[in-house]
Parts: structure tokens; C-alpha cells; sequence
């Protein structure tokens, strides 16, 4: 189903009014994982280890639609943690259960 | 590109695995041999350096920097061997280290029938091409004395295919097909070379010898020649096992030649212990393989045997301050 998609630059930064820093970060020995902010896909990028992060120096403020699915071996343990300038907006553990998890979250970013 | 590699290689995900007995590694899956049939997409993320006791091989692996999603597209990395080919026991016994490298490029590309945004399955593509060179130390006692320890190179290359499916968690099974240039080193006999020296000891008259420059060597009957592969691995991760730590992992891999001596068709079973949390990345592992299981070598070479090897991992990111 095609979904709306927000007005982005190139790497999904929704254009607007600046915002704060957003840093996003997902740890975990998972297999893929797949995340949208806003219902639009937004890369993560490995940092060598089990961590994909991303930071955006300037997000707007307003509600956001997070969604992740990953996937794994059962069991796996995993933590997404999102900070919006100096607050933590978004502080998540799973586990890794009939070969994935699913996390959807609204949240508003001040 | 040369910045990422550096970048991955001075990564947080390097480990060694120290291993005996028969042929089996891991990438971070745990898989029945090195070469990674499960080099399952979440190992992308990780370099590695990985030491196997039994071949005396030092591994270290690293790939392009990987991103979330990536579904469609594909992904490299490589692997560079350093070994002995003739394995750590040759090294122990007589000392004798006979070198060899291997350098294995891959391309991976997962959910291929899967989708990466939905589900508990995904499933992935590897292609990987191989080139090798490995010093041979060869005892042929029919030939003339001067002749009967030959070192010769082998170079061998290959390519190979896998597709491999991740089911709900708990299972995965992966089917290989390649082909490659070859040879039956492996099944050949250890032994160990020596030169005898012989004087007469002018107080006594006596006869003595002393032995001098042994070596660690194969023997029998030598054959190179190109070969077709074929493999089957699963890997189940039942709850039943424990909590979430054991697996058990099984396989059977064909070589197909015209050579008898190369043709030889291997199974294996194993237990593995997995770390706590990640269980995609084996600890350790006692596996039972049954090497040459129709003896379709004969009588020439080591033939039908049944081989048990232990595997541990201690991770070495701290010592080396990564």
C-alpha cells in the first residue's frame, strides 16, 4: 500500500523549520532491520560493530511516528534509544521472538 | 571506500576462535567450515580475526560499511588466510610452518524472497570467488633419493554460490554450488622426513647417526584437478535445548570429480553453545563429522574416517584495544 510521504531532502530530513539534533541508535546482533520515521524509510548506518546510528543535526519539533522491525535469531536482545537535542525522547529494549520484533511508537518532540 | 574498510577494521566486532580437529569456523553463524556458508547479513557488520588451531590459520575478515534496510542491494567484503598447509600438528611435531594465503571476495545481498520491513524470515545470497597458494612438502619414496621430498605451489581458485533462508528464529538452512580447482593434500598421510646422518666414532669404531632437518610432509597418491561442490547446512535453535543458548547444527558436502581421489562426500553433526543474548555469534562447539562417508577414495588415501573436533572463541577486542 502506498504510503504518504513527507516532503525530504536527500537523506530524509524533512524540510521545514530547523529543529534540534535528533540522534538515532539501535544496537543488537540482528540480521536486518528496517526503520521509518514519519512512515518513510530512514537508513541507519553501521558503525563496524552491532550499532546502526543516525543523527540528524537539525529535526523539527512536532509528533513522530517511529516505526522498527527487525530481525533475528530468537533471543537476541536489542536496545533503540533516540535523543532529541539533550533529552531522551525514546529509551527501548527487546527480544528478538518468532524471528523478529516489531515497535511502534508516537511520540512529540519539543 | 578505503576509509570504510579502515573504519570497520578498527571496529568493536573482532574475535578469534580457537579450534581442533576437523574444518569448522565461524562467522558470526555458526557454520562447518570457515568459509562463512552462514555468513548470515547481521555478520556484515562485523571484521573479524579468527585463528582455527587445526590448519594454524589466521583469518581476518571485513566487508563494506552496511546500512538498515539494503534490501536490493548488495553488499562486499573479503577475507584474508594465512595458514599452514599442512595443519598446527605439523607445526608442533617437527616445527615446520609450509605457508599458504587465501583471499575470498564475496557479494551478499539479502530478503531477496523475503521482505525486510515485515515478517520473521529473511533470507540472502552470497556469491563468493576464492583464489589460493599453498606450498606443498610432497614424499614420494619410488622416486630417486634426490627426487622423493618435492615443494610444490598449488594454486587453486573457485567460485561458489549460497542461498540460505532464516525461518521464524529457529531455523536455517543453506544450499551451496561451486566449482573449483582442487587437490587431495588432505586426505593424504602425515608423516615427518628426516635426514640420517651415519659416521663411525674413531675411539670406538662404533657406527652412530644423528637425525637432522625433519620435515613435516604428505604421502600417496597426489592429484590435482577441477571439482564440483555441492553443500547442505541447517542450523536448528530449538527452545527446548536451554535457554536460548544451544543449537544444533548438521551438514553434508559432496565433491564431484572425475578424479576418484578427489571425489569425497563428508556429514557432519555438531553442538553449539551460543552467547547469551546474541545467539547468532557461537562460543564454542563440539561437532562429529564423517569424512569420505561412501569411501569413494579407496584404500590410497586416509579414506572413510570419523573425525570429533572442539571449537571455543575467546574474544580478543579488549587485549588489542579496539
Amino acid at each position: 500500500m502506498a504510503r504518504k510521504r513527507p516532503s525530504t531532502d536527500r537523506d530524509g530530513r524533512p524540510h521545514g523549520a530547523a529543529g534540534k539534533p535528533l540522534a538515532i541508535a539501535f544496537s543488537g546482533d540482528v540480521f536486518t532491520v528496517f526503520f521509518e520515521l514519519n512512515n518513510q524509510e530512514v537508513t541507519l548506518r553501521s558503525d563496524g560493530g552491532n550499532t546502526l546510528a543516525r543523527t540528524f543535526t537539525s529535526f523539527p519539533s512536532g509528533p513522530l511516528q517511529v516505526l522498527l522491525h527487525a530481525k533475528g535469531l530468537n533471543g537476541t536482545a536489542w536496545t533503540l534509544t533516540m535523543k532529541y537535542g539533550a533529552d531522551t525522547v525514546l529509551d527501548e529494549q527487546g527480544t528478538i521472538a518468532s524471528g523478529f520484533s516489531h515497535l511502534v511508537r508516537a511520540l512529540v518532540l519539543r | 571506500m578505503r576509509h570504510h574498510w579502515r573504519r570497520i577494521l578498527a571496529g568493536a566486532g573482532l574475535g578469534v576462535t580457537l579450534c581442533t580437529g576437523a574444518a569448522f569456523g565461524q562467522t558470526a553463524i555458526v557454520s562447518a567450515d570457515g568459509d562463512g556458508v552462514f555468513r548470515a547479513p547481521g555478520a556484515q557488520f562485523t571484521s573479524m580475526l579468527t585463528f582455527k588451531s587445526d590448519d594454524a590459520s589466521v583469518k581476518v575478515s571485513f566487508a563494506t560499511p552496511t546500512l538498515s534496510g539494503t534490501a536490493g542491494r548488495w553488499t562486499f567484503g573479503a577475507d584474508l588466510t594465512a595458514k599452514s598447509s599442512q595443519g598446527l600438528a605439523a607445526v608442533i611435531k617437527s616445527g615446520t610452518y609450509t605457508p599458504g594465503t587465501k583471499v575470498n571476495g564475496y557479494a551478499m545481498r539479502h530478503s531477496l524472497l523475503t521482505n525486510v520491513a515485515e515478517g520473521g524470515d529473511v533470507d540472502w545470497l552470497t556469491v563468493q570467488v576464492s583464489i589460493a597458494a599453498t606450498k606443498l612438502v610432497l614424499f614420494d619414496g619410488t622416486r630417486p633419493f634426490a627426487d622423493q621430498l618435492t615443494k610444490p605451489v598449488f594454486v587453486s581458485d573457485g567460485v561458489k554460490a549460497t542461498y540460505a533462508y532464516e525461518h521464524a528464529g529457529f531455523l536455517m538452512g543453506g544450499l551451496t554450488a561451486g566449482v573449483e580447482r582442487t587437490n587431495n593434500y588432505g586426505d593424504l598421510d602425515d608423516i615427518a622426513v628426516g635426514t640420517e646422518n651415519t659416521y663411525t666414532d674413531p675411539s670406538t669404531g662404533a657406527t652412530r647417526a644423528t637425525q637432522a632437518d625433519q620435515v613435516a610432509a604428505k604421502s600417496g597418491p597426489y592429484t590435482e584437478g577441477i571439482a564440483g561442490n555441492l553443500r547442505a547446512d541447517v542450523f536448528v535453535f530449538p527452545p527446548a535445548l536451554g535457554p536460548e543458548r544451544l543449537a544444533i547444527t548438521g551438514y553434508a558436502a559432496t565433491r564431484l570429480s572425475s578424479h576418484h581421489t578427489l571425489r569425497r562426500t563428508d556429514v557432519g553433526v555438531g553442538l553449539a553453545l551460543l552467547k547469551a543474548k546474541s545467539p547468532g555469534i557461537a562460543l564454542g562447539a563440539v561437532v562429529v563429522e564423517l569424512r569420505d562417508a561412501f569411501n569413494s577414495q579407496g584404500a590410497a588415501t586416509l579414506g572413510r574416517r570419523l573425525t570429533v573436533s572442539v571449537q571455543g572463541s575467546v574474544p580478543i577486542a579488549p587485549t588489542f584495544g579496539f
